[in-house]
């Protein structure tokens, strides 16, 4: 098992929330003080360079147009990251390409960040969250398929070393395409995926890149997982799925004390709670499949929007969007969830949403580096595997 | 209405024909095309009406290539040529009357005249503000009442409708945003092409239309040489589902005055 701390660099010093519509896309940037925003991100660096010292590798994703993750540029991000940590892997995840104009830009900016890191980038590619489409103006139909387009592009443009070649595609157009520099590792980073449709797991399956969930709990994630192992096999793979090509993120905090982890895994739940995002925001047209969207007007909803306001720190546990407690806990929970969903090789810890402090956000990395994951790996280190969830 | 299932550009093309009288080629709105509406079952009365279910809508077929209004300006003109049409008046609502008009610059002979209720297509206002208010950053109640005059009209009770019609509407708005993105609900050189549209052009106009409002529908008819506006009191962007029966009559007087 390999774990990696992930903070969302989050802006938390917002209005009430009924002071405006929607935390995504529209809030204005005036609640933004510059000041109290470079000092949040002197913090997060900090906290990098802790988990770092624990060994943990480290993710980064990246939003647009919102304070629930500051990051429009996770490139730059990972660029200051690179040069200040020596030892963890680094992941951004992901690079929204379904919203980029120039998939070649992309590639040459991991390429450039596995340079700068020495080899230590694993490069995510996702189709971006629905609210952010109107911050790109990128079009919500066939989202997918210029995701898919643009990955394949990267692909070959960090693989093709003998000149220019040339791509004229559905979407994108290059006559030239020579990046410099080329990638550290070769043929490439390690490409991951985050996907949670049955469709979108079982593609990512058939190409074997690392597919990564987030939040999706205990009931949703056996199913993305299976869809993973369905494409995998369809594709020819040899033998069963790596467990090295499962992820799954929830949120972590681990303290000495119960009633300082129930805090701190309060704080934590913020990032849900506080995400007011109405519905035309939520879900534009084209952006679920037709299918989806029909089940949603004759009535069914999403696993957790329903009753996400009021989710106690309990109930986050039990659904497995959470793990909290002493490290006794956490363990325990962990293991839990690992035998419920049929295993996964990388756990993504969301261990800063915003709220919790400096010294808190230390704590739960220290703790969780020191009194979990040690034990985990001890634990999951015989685990018989399983190609199938419970 | 009978439907006739031909393929054009490689692609099935449903195609609705009813009624009785001179042919009449309607593209109908983002909503989907709808044989019961009151509009038709009137015009069906005096007119051969032609409806091509355009690809994307209802239960048309969309091909991965088409993602432009462009696009289905082809297939529609290919359709007509497929089925012997070569010149037809031609009635076009919202984003029909955009696709009608793409139609008519790219071949002006074809149509005899045209009437357009709400068209989309055209940008002529300042670069700092949308001359469509943007649909997809409001809530539905919120587009419904840009929309419609009287937005009970816009009330659709879901329980009650099938798969197949949820699926049909899911469907139009999915394809109404497919060609309405970006650039926002129009064809940046579309304005500088329709000078060619040679027939008399009529624009009806839902007085409480805030979708298309008062001064676009002017700046359109201002490029188009020979066009008029009619103002239709209290509709708004749909006038034919507010005002069936006052559209009837409008559209009719038009398409049947004789013109030298």
């Amino acid at each position: 098992m390999k774990a990696w701390y992930f903070s969302e660099t989050a802006y938390p010093f917002l209005p009430p929330e009924d002071t405006y519509k929607s935390i995504r896309v529209t809030l204005p940037s005036k609640h933004y003080d510059p000041r109290t925003g470079a000092d949040l991100f002197d913090r997060y660096f900090k906290e990098w360079m802790v988990a770092d010292e624990e060994g943990l590798n480290l993710m980064i994703n990246e939003h647009h147009q919102t304070p629930t993750c500051v990051n429009p540029a996770a490139p730059v991000t990972m660029g200051a990251i690179a040069r200040l940590t020596t030892k963890a892997r680094l992941l951004i995840l992901g690079n929204p390409i379904a919203n980029r104009r120039d998939p070649i830009r992309v590639a040459e900016e991991m390429a450039l960040l596995d340079i700068l890191s020495h080899g230590r980038l694993e490069v995510g590619f996702v189709r971006g969250v629905p609210y952010e489409l109107a911050a790109a103006n990128s079009n919500p139909v066939r989202s997918n398929e210029r995701m898919w387009e643009a990955l394949d592009l990267i692909v070959k443009a960090w693989s093709e070393h003998e000149g220019p070649f040339t791509h004229e595609g559905r979407y994108f157009h290059h006559r030239s395409v020579n990046v410099w520099p080329r990638p550290y590792q070769q043929p490439h980073p390690p490409i991951w995926v985050s996907a949670t449709s049955p469709s979108g797991a079982a593609k990512v399956g058939t190409r074997g890149y690392v597919q990564a969930t987030f939040l999706t709990g205990r009931k949703s994630t056996p199913r993305v997982f299976d869809s993973y192992r369905r494409g995998w096999r369809e594709a020819g793979h040899s033998g069963d799925v790596p467990l090295d090509r499962l992820a799954y993120s929830p949120m972590i905090y681990t303290a000495d004390s119960q009633a300082k982890a129930t805090q701190g895994a309060e704080k934590l739940l913020w990032y849900l709670k506080a995400n007011k995002v109405p519905d035309h925001y939520r879900n534009p047209p084209g952006y679920l499949p037709v299918e989806a969207n029909v089940s949603i007007m004759r009535g069914a909803l999403p696993q957790l929007a329903a009753s996400i306001k009021d989710m106690t720190v309990e109930a986050a546990i039990e659904a497995g969007v959470l793990f909290a407690g002493t490290p006794d806990r956490v363990h325990d929970q962990i293991v839990r969830f690992y035998d419920d969903v049929g295993g996964f090789g990388h756990l993504l810890m969301l261990g800063q949403a915003g709220l919790l402090d400096h010294a808190e956000a230390v704590h739960g990395i220290r703790m969780f580096g020191r009194e979990v994951l040690p034990r985990l790996e001890a634990t999951l280190r015989d685990r018989p595997l399983r190609q199938s969830a419970a | 209405m009978d439907l006739q299932k031909i393929i054009v550009a490689d692609t099935n093309v449903n195609v609705f024909v009813g009624g009785h009288g001179k042919p009449l080629l309607i593209l109908h709105d983002e909503r989907g095309f709808d044989e019961n509406a009151e509009h038709i079952v009137e015009m069906c009365k005096t007119r051969r009406l032609v409806v091509i279910s355009i690809p994307g809508f209802d239960g048309s077929e969309l091909p991965d290539w088409v993602d432009t209004v462009d696009d289905l300006s082809y297939i529609c003109l290919s359709a007509l040529q497929s089925l012997g049409i070569f010149d037809i008046d031609v009635l076009g609502c919202s984003i029909g009357g955009w696709i009608a008009v793409e139609m008519a610059v790219k071949m002006p002979n074809l149509t005899t005249k045209l009437a357009l209720c709400g068209p989309l297509g055209i940008k002529t206002g300042p670069v700092a503000k949308l001359d469509i208010p943007d649909i997809f950053a409001v809530s539905r109640d919120e587009a419904d009442r840009i929309l419609f005059c009287n937005p009970r009209k816009a009330f659709v009770d879901l329980e009650s409708l099938s798969v197949e019609k949820l699926t049909a509407m899911t469907r139009n708005r999915e394809t109404t945003t497919l060609l309405g993105w970006e650039p926002y609900f129009h064809n940046p050189k579309l304005r500088r092409r329709l000078h060619r549209v040679e027939c008399p052009t009529l624009f009806l106009h839902g007085a409480e239309d805030k979708f298309t409002s008062r001064s676009y529908i002017e700046s359109y008819a201002s490029l188009i040489p020979s066009a008029s506006i009619i103002e239709v009191a209290k509709t708004g962007h749909f006038v034919h589902l507010e005002a069936p029966s006052v559209f009837v009559d409008h559209v009719l007087r038009f398409f049947d005055e004789k013109t030298d």
